[in-house]
């Protein structure tokens, strides 16, 4: 029950903690208290701290550090992992340059939200060979500041990339072999069932391996909570204050971290996170580009899981929509045997799916994408950094210089589930070049939506705004430069 | 980020003044480490147990019971508190009208019902969500709208006027009427609200609050205990933030704290998790404006009658201030010659709405500057223009409509520049002809100006104290009433004390402010931190330095014109002494090493009968000019660019004043856009957190943002080394970003010139581009 923590290479025990413990109260009661809380649901940034993990990149084992929301991540995730946080920094009196640009660019005030900043600070320094405006806004999209306006910050940022440019290492960049073995020695610890008793009784918290022993233990206990990230189970334990009596952690299950690309289509594991899984989405479909960027901060891509974004069935989860235009299926397992269901029949109604009890999601499968085919994807939110959609819209064309147009359509906030828009999708196919396409558009939609109206938008806005994204959809098909303008800027324009 | 130079250099003569510096903020260090201490960091004392309060869930109600068992029961609950076990139940920084915890009746959503106190945070938390109460359920009054049709009010309306608005109206060639809805803002400091008690003995107990009144808590711990004041000792050594949601709000957990602590004789803590902070504090009040104006062809105001209405929540708090001050600014910074401006208190079912950064001011100023956009857009004239000829003057159309004479009016000179270096006028043509390009995108731009009055308007509140204290070893230790959240404060009154000494700023300790060694200080608020406690300390300063300097003159036989403080030595005629030897060497003849210094503020006066007088002993002034890309098929926007012209007088420190104006503009752009409170018809706040409720991030700072401190200029008034108040007024050149969207929606269709509302969401701004009329 071991991580590396901060410039030591000893391991450190976790300790006999409940397993509903977060990283943050761990830390925060082990003195480290350098780290914040600030929401207690990942979305201030206040609580950032930096995970390391062993990758194997060409034969070559490595760490791969990237930042996270300690208050909504499990301490016993941790497990084998090497955790950084503000404290470890700093050699004796020499702070990390990007501690020092912090300093001299002004970049503190009242100094709450300081700590997170320089530990997104310092994995971007860490991760990236050079900079630019959107490097610095998704590395910075989860840290929320109330007094200093960014801007000192954003500058800061830049200047400590002029120190990087001179060539100075940081100590985990000088001592990365040091890490790379003590990490490699804490690989014993395979399989993980933790038990732990609080007096009255006993809380468990699994982490298998391997599929087969996933699928068992669940099997076994189908009422236990399946916890891939936990981005928004864990929102349970820090805002409802409820208490998980039985979690199977999926994310050492080696299987579910695959990436398979094929010819004919790409299979994602369920545990891959969204940083992970990048890559290989913005090369076959360059428009999630911009639409990741937007999908969530920046902390949460490093560590939410696409399979437990879908498992949640958020009606607002963005992902949904995209893989439901995209004609995706998902592979269902439940003790030795699988199933594949078609994406958008996965949800049944409001956070209901049709996963039985010990079933969980294997992977996810698209379709690689065909000549000619364009995914466009839009996003309505009240801002554009680190927001929940209020609308969510894919719409996926096939055979556009042919006579024969194929449009599927996923969108997300307009219903209880991520749903299929049929309806739009008819009136797309007849009328996208013609001018009246806005108010059939609305007419479709409102024939087949009848959305809600809630904190952040109204029924109404959400009829009319997909009308209208349908609309800059086809403008875009036509060539238009309606971009959205979330990514809008003078100097590329 | 570019530090204006012109302003270092601009140092009174003296060469190596640490004032006009851009030092860094003094704990800048420790920030980045994050060793800097906020009260959850502090270790805590053996013992310590948590407070978590129970929230009601009903906005308006009869209290019929409340049942405790459960919670009682739970894992690691030492007692649970209800009202009626509290003696002295009503606090409230005016008029003691707010219930430590809801008694018989609860007036709004998240109300506390109970207190409980367990082992630990979390316990206390999830005992507390035990706690049930019945509750026979109420009407309740949540909108301004409903409260003025029920005439309900927590005051008498204030009138502030001049001349004769009703008949001037009549008689102008043009008139307009009009509503705008202002909405309301949570602070959203980091930190969340925090106390810890620490009873010591002899009923004495010493609380770290974080909080920008440690007096008013002192006096409110005080009050529930029924301890003389001198007992209890209030700490703050600094916020995560502040913005005004720690000038009243603070107070109700530490006397929840102290109550638990004087039953326990052990240290108690409290902290709010974020969505019970959100629940239960105030926030900036949202207002209904009601006008109507009469200008003439040229857009010149003849004259205004406006209806300010403001949320203010169940209870009074700062209320009658916030909308006195709204009234003060309800000009901006414009001479209106015939004008009624009339406030009222809407007493609401929702927390009760406090302080936040311009107090008032932004609301009044944000109406005024929506009737002058919509005045030139009636005319079709340049809004920038009819702006420039509303102006006060200098010398004539300088007297307000509280009859302050304005002597201080730089607006036309900060207009002129920033007009210049923003090259608005190529820019606003730039503008139509993209417009006339672009059938689904459209941009706006506008200019705004700011003058801000500085000044408590509450009278007594304008004083300071400090006591400075200089050790054997030469170095200084400075404590004053003012607090730290961030502002810069420490620093700056640091660098007035360094200066008088002629030491490094480095010498210089500024520590927690304590009720123990400054008494009866006034909140750190209305931006007058470092205008009055820099001048109380400068005055503890002076008191030394006479000491010094008497000694010396005896001891050394010198004149009193050939001692000098500077390069930290002290100059006797043509001999060096290190300061620290001096300062031995004074202690050794019995010098007195440490004094007092107190400052109040001259010059301001005010009836409250007739709300005339000279409120504001100075203005501050800014100006603004934001462009903005509306998608017309959405309603989103991005902001492009923001130029900005800042007066801050003689600046004390510009990297500490440009901090405060790029971070007042981008929270008062947060205000204006995309932060928006809702309720449900019930009452119940539905916005409690960080996922709904949306303050600015990263990618909200535009790409052009240039700000600016306006140069070689001072306070005509003798304030603190001739530097002005820099808290608040940024806030308000974000109205200019507000004003670029009402332009760009009035340049998609020129029909379009009333309906937008704030905030300015991107839903809103959608319906006001699409409004069928």
């Amino acid at each position: 029950m071991s991580i590396l923590l901060n410039q030591s290479y000893v391991p450190f025990d976790l300790g006999e903690i409940n397993p509903n413990t977060t990283v943050l109260e761990w830390l925060r009661s082990n003195q480290l208290v350098g780290t914040k809380e600030g929401c207690a649901s990942g979305d201030c940034g206040a609580c950032t701290a930096v995970v390391g993990e062993l990758v194997n990149i060409n034969n070559k084992d490595l760490i791969q550090y990237k930042s996270i929301n300690t208050c909504i991540a499990l301490a016993y995730t941790l497990i084998g992992k090497h955790l950084i946080t503000v404290e470890g920094l700093s050699e004796g009196e020499d702070l990390h340059p990007v501690q020092k640009s912090m300093i001299t660019e002004n970049g503190s005030q009242c100094g709450f939200c300081t700590p997170g900043f320089v530990m997104s600070l310092f994995a971007l320094y860490h991760n990236e060979k050079s900079l630019d405006s959107t490097k610095i806004n998704d590395a910075l999209s989860g840290n929320l500041c109330r007094c200093t306006g960014y801007k000192p910050i954003i500058s800061a940022a830049y200047k400590s990339f002029r120190e990087k440019e001179k060539g100075q290492l940081d100590f985990y960049e000088r001592n990365q072999s040091e890490f790379v073995e003590a990490l490699n020695g804490l690989k014993n610890q395979k399989n993980i069932n933790l038990r732990f008793n609080d007096g009255n009784k006993t809380l468990l918290f699994d982490a298998p391996s391997n599929l087969n022993d996933l699928s068992e233990l669940l099997s076994e206990n189908p009422s236990a909570n399946i916890l891939a990230a936990g981005t928004d189970l864990n929102l349970e334990i820090t805002q409802s204050k409820n208490e998980f009596s039985h979690i199977v952690s999926v994310n050492r299950v080696s299987e579910l971290k695959q990436i398979n690309e094929q010819d004919s289509e790409i299979e994602i594991g369920a545990a891959v996170s969204y940083e992970e899984a990048k890559s290989v989405l913005v090369k076959n479909w360059p428009d999630l580009d911009s639409f990741l960027e937007r999908f969530a901060s920046l902390p949460i891509k490093n560590w939410a899981t696409i399979g437990g974004n879908i498992a949640n069935a958020s009606p607002i989860g963005d992902m949904a929509p995209v893989l439901i235009a995209l004609e995706s299926k998902l592979k269902l397992r439940k003790g030795v045997s699988s199933r594949i269901i078609v994406l958008e029949d996965f949800f049944v109604s409001y956070k209901k799916t049709l996963l039985e009890p010990s079933e969980f999601i294997e992977s996810i499968v698209i379709p690689m994408p065909s000549n000619g085919e364009r995914l466009i994807t839009h996003k309505i939110s009240k801002r554009y950094e680190d927001d929940i959609s209020a609308v969510c819209m894919a719409i996926n064309v096939k055979g556009i210089e042919s006579s024969s147009l194929s449009v599927k359509i996923g969108m997300g906030g307009m219903s209880g589930i991520p749903q299929r828009a049929t309806e739009l999708e008819k009136v797309f196919k007849e009328s996208w070049a013609k001018d009246e396409l806005l108010e059939a558009a609305y007419e479709a939609l409102n024939r087949e939506f009848s959305p809600f109206t809630d904190v952040r938008a109204s029924a109404e806005y959400r009829l009319k705004v997909s009308a209208g994204l349908a609309k800059k959809s086809s403008l875009m098909l036509q060539g238009y430069a309606v971009e959205d303008l979330a990514h809008f800027s003078e100097s590329k324009s | 980020m570019g530090v204006n130079i012109s302003q270092k250099a601009q140092n009174l003569g003296q060469t190596k003044s640490p004032v006009g510096l851009p030092l860094q903020h003094d704990s800048a260090r420790m920030h980045v480490q994050g060793s800097a201490q906020y009260i959850d960091d502090i270790a805590e004392p053996n013992g310590t147990l948590h407070v978590a309060f129970a929230l009601s869930n009903v906005a308006h109600g009869k209290i019929q019971s409340i049942n405790v068992d459960d919670a009682k029961k739970a894992q690691g609950v030492h007692s649970v508190l209800i009202a009626e076990e509290i003696e002295h139940l009503l606090i409230g920084p005016i008029r003691h009208d707010e219930p430590i915890l809801a008694s018989k009746e609860v007036l709004f959503f998240g109300q506390a019902i109970a207190a409980v106190l367990a082992d630990s945070h979390d316990l206390a938390k999830k005992a507390a969500l035990l706690v049930s109460a019945e509750i026979e359920e109420l009407k309740p009054i949540v909108t301004i709208q409903q409260a003025m049709k029920a005439k309900s009010f927590l005051d008498d309306p204030i009138v502030v006027s001049s001349g004769d608005s009703k008949s001037a109206i009549k008689s102008a060639s043009n008139q307009l009427t009009g509503s705008l809805e202002i909405g309301g803002q949570e602070h959203y400091y980091l930190e969340g609200q925090v106390a810890i008690s620490i009873p010591t003995e002899d009923n004495e107990m010493v609380i770290h609050s974080s909080t920008q009144n440690p007096t008013e808590v002192q006096h409110l711990v005080s009050h529930v205990l029924n301890v003389p004041q001198n007992a209890i000792e209030v700490v703050t050594r600094r916020m995560g933030g502040g913005f005004g949601g720690k000038e009243t709000d603070a107070s109700q957990l530490a006397c929840v704290c102290a109550i638990f602590s004087e039953k326990t004789k052990r240290p108690v803590k409290a902290r709010l998790s974020r969505k019970d902070d959100m629940l239960l504090t105030g926030k900036r009040h949202d207002f209904v404006a009601n006008y109507e104006v009469g200008f003439d062809d040229q857009g010149l105001i003849k004259g205004i009658t406006m209806d300010l209405a403001a949320r203010c929540g169940y209870s009074l708090d700062l209320s009658m201030a916030i909308v006195s001050r709204a009234l003060f600014h309800s000009d901006n910074a414009y001479f209106i010659p015939n004008a009624t401006f009339t406030g009222y208190l809407c007493k609401t079912n929702t927390a009760s709405n406090t302080a936040f950064r311009g107090f008032g001011g932004p609301q009044g100023m944000l109406a005024i500057e929506n009737i002058v956009e919509e005045i030139a857009n009636t005319l079709g004239l340049d809004p920038l223009e009819v702006r420039r000829s509303n102006f006060y003057q200098k010398n004539e159309n300088n007297v307000t409509p509280y009859s302050q004479v304005i002597e201080d009016n730089i607006i036309s000179e900060i207009t002129d520049e920033l007009i210049s270096d923003s090259n608005y006028h190529s820019r606003r043509k730039e503008i139509d002809k993209f417009n006339k390009d672009n059938r689904y995108l459209k941009k706006g731009l506008a200019f705004s100006p700011v003058k801000f009055g500085i000044s408590f308007t509450t009278q007594f509140l304008n004083q300071a104290g400090a006591l400075v204290s200089i050790y054997k070893d030469g170095s200084i230790h400075l404590n004053h009433g003012g607090t730290e959240m961030g502002q810069g404060l420490f620093i700056k009154v640091a660098q007035v004390v360094a200066n008088e000494f002629g030491v490094d700023v480095s010498r210089v300790k500024v520590s927690a402010t304590s009720t123990a060694k400054v008494p009866n200080t006034s909140p750190t608020a209305a931006s007058s931190g470092s205008d009055l406690n820099g001048m109380a300390a400068r005055e503890a300063c002076l008191r030394i330095k006479s000491n010094l300097i008497n000694f010396a003159k005896e001891y050394f036989d010198a004149s009193e014109s050939a001692i000098k403080f500077e390069d930290s030595t002290i100059l006797v005629d043509k001999k060096q002494i290190p300061f620290d030897e001096f300062i031995s060497l004074a202690y050794l003849n019995r010098v007195e090493l440490f004094s007092n210094g107190f400052y109040k503020t001259p010059k301001i006066h005010f009836d409250p009968a007739t709300q005339k007088g000279r409120p504001f002993f100075y203005y501050s002034y800014g100006a603004c000019v934001s462009e903005v890309i509306v998608d017309c098929l959405t309603g989103e926007y991005k902001l492009l660019a923001v130029d900005i012209l800042h007066d801050v007088g003689a600046s004390l420190n510009p990297a500490i004043d440009i901090g405060q104006i790029v971070g007042g503009y981008i929270q008062g752009m947060g205000w204006l856009c995309s932060e928006e409170l809702k309720w449900n018809d019930s009452g119940a706040l539905l916005t409690t957190g960080a996922s709904t409720y949306k303050i600015p991030a990263i990618g909200d700072t535009p790409e052009r943002f240039e700000v600016k401190i306006k140069p070689h200029i001072s306070n005509h008034e003798n304030t603190i080394h001739k530097s002005k108040a820099v808290g608040e007024p940024p806030l308000m050149l974000a109205i200019s970003t507000w004003l670029s969207i009402k332009n760009a929606i009035f340049n998609a269709n020129n029909e379009n010139i009333s309906g937008l509302n704030a905030p300015a969401s991107f839903e809103q701004v959608f319906f006001s581009l699409n409004k069928s009329s």
